[in-house]
């Protein structure tokens, strides 16, 4: 049975639609990261996986399960914590952490004392004297205390120092590799592309990508420096979407078009220029370029992976919400 | 039901509890003392003004060129302005504390992903408010107990008079906080929730306060909480109200169970 599966996802305040048919789904024992800017609509999917608000229409289920009617069943096998952690503050974060474990009706001292060890938590001060890296270590803690089958952490890292931020990346590599299953909502990237074996990217209510993030790598465009022992050729392959032309001397690369070499369909991306380095981004085959570089007098050639920084910049600048 | 959030919002609300009901039986024996050495003077004055005398006579349902027990002023304090305020104030605090101040603090996330349902829980805080409501009803019983012992009594003051106002007063608690529930409910803040049950508890006193005065007003009379709530007439007569507390537990019942639907449907805003 999927952890969360999502099918045909509407929501809609008023005229203003959060979320346009979204669907999506991952196996068990997964960790995914859930990335998308400001109002992308990560927070809303959240909150209708929890049952915290109601879809317009569409499916949302847990374990197989509606989120609406079998919430309280589904709830004591999630952890969850939110973007925004608010506790209680007149309570000491033991008692905290005794509350929820009571209204859980679970046993969770022993658990609730060795995440404290790790994340260096003091559970007997008061949560209103908690700095905001300490409330959302208390959230972690409440998360996971009860060993769920399916965390949701909502940006669990944005207040926390880098070593606090190493000791949770850890925990969860346990959580996953007990078989259990992470949605992990951030906006930093690196952290992501350490973590997560899976990504999902929103962009303005839609799903814009699911997939490995090995494989959106390879997928993706790379980034290419040309140097030709020539001036850069006329033609430039389709793939091709050269940024910059340098070097010392050059025709016009506004006049290189038509004619493509190999199996790469030539074109004319870039703006008049004049050199013999092309500088740009790749997309397609690496076959293709090799191809079309084995036509012509190359001198060097640097091909680079994109870090997740350039797939998401890629995804969210482009009008069609499609890699560029 | 959940134990632990029912233990959660008692221990929240007991300080406040505790303060309030502990004013209210001391403000209540004082109230007696007063009665006992004022309360002839008191009535002579009263009915000296005609306007007071109205005020008085439609407020505290008493006779004042009649005969006054001292029974009946002592019933006056279950209707006067600070046991109303007292018992009001931890009412509306503490049926709107889940509902809409959880919401507004941004706690609700927490603990609304409980495995808890929302019904449980509207049910567990729900009984801390009705908890209150009973010991506060009985507050004016104890005090006026406490001061039977303290101070002589020219005649006799018998405290099972007292059960069937206390029981009455108890029915309006929990009209009271039902419907402060079930705005708490419709409102994803505090403040507004608190404002429209106090409204209504002020409507009830205005409109109980200007029935002398306005002809108009005893045609809609039935739309004050307060008019289902007359100790002195229960003391003087004996009877116990059962229509009208029939009349504030329909009130309680429908409002609460409005609360409940809303509350278990509501869509819970970020904070």
């Amino acid at each position: 049975m999927k952890p969360i599966e999502i099918s045909s996802l509407n929501k809609s305040y008023g005229n203003h639609q959060v979320l346009r048919n979204i669907s999506f789904f991952f196996e068990k024992g997964k960790l995914v990261g859930f990335l998308g800017p400001n109002g992308a609509g990560k927070t809303t999917t959240i909150r209708i996986l929890l049952g915290l608000i109601s879809a317009t229409s569409g499916t949302a289920t847990v374990f197989g399960n509606d989120v609406r009617t079998h919430g309280s069943r589904l709830r004591s096998r999630i952890g969850y914590l939110p973007g925004d952690v608010h506790l209680y503050p007149g309570m000491t974060g033991r008692r905290t952490l005794n509350f929820f474990a009571n209204a859980r009706r679970l046993d969770c001292a022993s658990e609730i004392r060795r995440l404290a060890h790790v994340f260096q938590l003091n559970l007997d001060k008061r949560v209103r004297s908690y700095s905001t890296g300490m409330r959302q270590k208390l959230g972690l803690i409440q998360a996971l205390m009860h060993r769920p089958e399916l965390l949701i952490l909502d940006e669990p890292t944005s207040a926390l120092d880098p070593l606090i931020r190493q000791s949770v990346f850890s925990e969860l590599r346990k959580v996953v590799d007990d078989g259990r299953t992470v949605l992990f909502s951030s906006h930093s990237l690196n952290e992501v592309e350490e973590l997560c074996d899976e990504v999902i990217i929103l962009r303005d209510g839609v799903i814009v990508e699911q997939q490995r993030i090995e494989v959106l790598r390879q997928q993706a465009l790379r980034k290419v420096t040309i140097e030709f022992s020539s001036p850069v050729p006329d033609v430039l392959p389709d793939e091709l979407t050269a940024t910059r032309i340098t070097g010392a001397s050059s025709t016009s690369a506004a006049a290189k078009t038509g004619q493509g070499t190999g199996s790469a369909k030539a074109h004319s991306p870039v703006a008049p220029a004049e050199g013999n380095v092309v500088v740009g981004a790749w997309k397609g085959e690496m076959k293709t370029l090799i191809d079309w570089l084995s036509h012509h007098d190359v001198k060097d050639v640097i091909i680079e992976r994109p870090d997740l920084n350039d797939l998401f910049i890629a995804y969210y600048s482009g009008e069609s919400g499609g890699a560029v | 039901m959940n134990a632990a959030v029912f233990r959660k919002t008692f221990g929240d609300s007991l300080s406040t509890l505790g303060l309030c009901a502990g004013g209210m039986v001391l403000f209540v024996i004082l109230f007696v003392w007063a009665m006992l050495n004022m309360g002839t003077e008191l009535l002579e004055f009263v009915a000296r003004f005609t306007f007071i005398k109205q005020i008085f006579e439609m407020g505290f349902g008493i006779s004042v060129e009649g005969e006054v027990s001292i029974n009946m002023l002592f019933a006056i304090c279950f209707t006067h302005g600070v046991v109303f305020a007292l018992t009001w104030t931890v009412l509306i605090a503490a049926a709107t504390r889940v509902t809409a101040g959880e919401v507004e603090r941004g706690t609700a996330d927490m603990l609304l992903t409980l495995p808890i349902s929302r019904p449980s829980i509207y049910t567990s805080t729900s009984l801390v408010w009705m908890i209150a409501s009973l010991v506060l009803a009985i507050c004016p019983v104890i005090g006026i107990g406490i001061a039977t012992q303290i101070f002589e009594m020219e005649e006799e003051v018998r405290i099972s008079r007292y059960f069937a106002p206390a029981v009455n007063l108890f029915c309006l608690n929990l009209a009271v906080g039902s419907i402060a529930a079930c705005f708490g409910s419709f409102s994803n803040r505090r403040g507004p929730a608190v404002g429209v049950a106090v409204a209504v508890v002020i409507t009830s006193i205005v409109l109980n306060f200007l029935e002398p005065f306005i002809e108009f007003i005893s045609t809609i009379k039935f739309l004050s909480l307060l008019n289902y709530f007359r100790p002195t007439d229960i003391v003087r007569t004996g009877e116990w109200p059962i229509d009208s507390m029939l009349v504030l537990l329909g009130l309680a019942a429908v409002t609460w169970t409005a609360g409940l639907v809303a509350f278990s449907r509501k869509d819970i805003p970020t904070a």
